[in-house]
């Protein structure tokens, strides 16, 4: 790890986000959607956990994992980093750096959006670790794909998938109305949904299921990174 | 030192290599396949310089310039940077909106501020307008002050020796040096390159390239050129004297050559050849047995 090359790309990078519209209007999905959400249902009832479940899906989906696929797709298409990456360990900072990146970018629009909802969410050890996990997901998921794809025209090929089973996953409900159906039972095993469990208050299973689906995740960045390291060293 | 092994290149035996030398630059002129071959073969942690850099659209020319620094740590000052490669004028517009020619300097300036100690430029000049030109040996003076290693290939001598009057060339026989002086000393024979004649009472100049054969024939000496015949001179054997190195051969005791106009050789009997010029009439001139085998030599590379 070496400091100065993660701050130098975050800095390059933050600029780069800040100034490419299609990243940039990602931040605002979530607090849009707080703003509809708000204005559903009856005033004086609590937001349900499904709700805020849908909203955090979304800013992880839209924001964490599709902007860092883009942005390193956008590196991969033009050959930008082909001076920069010498070895691993300057892949490791370009992947840090463009992480913190997003994670902030994330954290501020999911922070206004949770606000806008005025929601009650319980910050507990379970809950947050629930938020970090969930996030990890998401990252390891879009640095994966980001490390693989050509470029950024065939992110959408992963991206929507990957939004409408991970990060929608409550939606579900309104296209599934039978609890007992077969696509319900398996979607409960789903990340997003784990959050709505501990949510209401059963916290050990949800959370060991998400540590499976956070290591899922980081496998998979960690294949897609040996495969691309071999490739650069050909 | 750095080394990148001719053998590797030119797939050949051979014992030389392409030194990167700290502080030292070298320009190589080489074949497109050998190029290909040099920058793959060169090793992780030289730079490679080409005429263009591909960049971040959505950043300014000074957004540029200050990731190079800090991505390398490099000690040289951005603002500075950008005055002495004359980009000040657009530091602030972004890449998008940037010439060709300004993207060239930023992929000098990476060069220059890479914290990789050898750069290995290819056909860095291609495109370049005569001002990037200049920045480009500002770029190799820099680069010799701090102390890094740079080697030039480039698959055109012009642009070779526009980088640098000493250059080397590798070949399928190796690396050699060129020689400069001998060029010009040659250019300077083509206009002497001639031969005097006499046609009645003028005396003419006969361009040796024009000339078929040369044959002596009851002590007079006569120069053949399409149909045409002058005498000259001067015996057969100083003729042949004068003319060795331009590529023309004594093929009989009567005959001189020139070797550019054989067409094909002719074997009549066990003793007999002949030698078929390239010309309309497809002149056969004898060839003597005991040369037969040494004319084919010569002929062929």
């Amino acid at each position: 790890m070496n400091t100065g090359r993660i701050m130098a790309i975050f800095e390059k990078d933050l600029k780069e986000f800040t100034r490419n519209m299609m990243l940039f209007t990602t931040t605002l999905i979530p607090i849009l959607m707080a703003f509809m959400f708000r204005n559903i249902g009856p005033e004086s009832t609590e937001t349900p956990a499904v709700i805020i479940a849908v909203i955090i899906g979304t800013a992880y989906s839209t924001i964490l994992c599709s902007s860092i696929m883009t942005m390193m797709a956008e590196e991969n298409e033009k050959d930008t980093l082909r001076g920069l990456v010498q070895s691993p360990a300057s892949m490791l900072d370009i992947l840090t750096g463009k992480s913190l990146v997003v994670i902030m970018m994330t954290g501020i629009s999911l922070g206004l959006a949770l606000l806008v909802m005025d929601a009650e969410i319980s910050w507990g050890a379970g809950g947050i670790a629930a938020l970090v996990l969930l996030g990890l997901f998401f990252l390891a998921l879009g640095i994966a794909v980001g490390l693989e794809v050509k470029s950024v025209a065939t992110t959408s090929v992963y991206l929507l998938p990957i939004m409408l089973v991970f990060g929608f996953t409550p939606m579900i409900e309104t296209i599934v109305g039978d609890e007992s159906h077969i696509v319900r039972q398996v979607a409960e095993y789903l990340p997003v949904y784990q959050y709505v469990f501990i949510q209401e208050g059963t916290e050990a299973v949800p959370l060991l299921i998400l540590c499976v689906w956070a290591a899922l995740g980081l496998i998979y960045a960690a294949w897609a990174f040996k495969k691309r390291m071999n490739d650069e060293n050909k | 030192m750095r080394e990148i092994r001719i053998a590797d290149v030119i797939d050949k035996e051979n014992d030389q290599s392409i030194k990167f030398r700290s502080g030292v630059s070298s320009v190589i002129q080489m074949p497109v396949e050998y190029i290909d071959r040099v920058a793959e073969l060169a090793f992780k942690d030289v730079h490679i310089l080409e005429n263009t850099v591909p960049v971040y659209e959505r950043l300014t020319v000074k957004d540029h310039v200050r990731f190079y620094k800090k991505w390398n740590k490099s000690g040289l000052g951005a603002a500075d940077m950008l005055r002495q490669y004359k980009l000040e004028a657009v530091s602030h517009t972004r890449l998008a909106l940037c010439t060709a020619e300004t993207i060239q300097r930023l992929a000098y300036i990476q060069a220059v501020m890479s914290d990789r100690q050898a750069v290995l430029a290819v056909n860095p000049l291609y495109n370049a307008g005569i001002e990037n030109i200049r920045l480009f040996h500002k770029m190799m003076e820099q680069m010799a002050q701090g102390g890094k290693a740079l080697v030039v290939i480039t698959s055109s001598t012009e642009e070779a020796f526009v980088i640098s009057s000493k250059i080397a060339r590798l070949s399928e026989q190796g690396l050699k040096e060129v020689e400069t002086e001998m060029p010009e000393e040659r250019n300077s024979q083509t206009s002497l390159k001639r031969i005097k004649a006499k046609a009645q009472d003028k005396t003419i100049f006969i361009d040796l390239e024009d000339i078929e054969y040369i044959e002596s024939n009851e002590g007079k000496v006569y120069i053949n050129i399409s149909r045409e015949k002058f005498i000259i001179e001067s015996t057969l054997a100083e003729t042949e004297k004068k003319l060795a190195d331009y590529g023309f051969y004594r093929c009989h005791r009567s005959y001189i050559v020139n070797l550019d106009k054989v067409k094909e050789i002719i074997t009549w009997s066990k003793n007999t050849y002949s030698i078929v010029m390239e010309n309309q009439e497809k002149t056969k001139i004898p060839l003597s047995r005991t040369k037969y085998s040494e004319i084919q030599e010569l002929l062929v590379m």
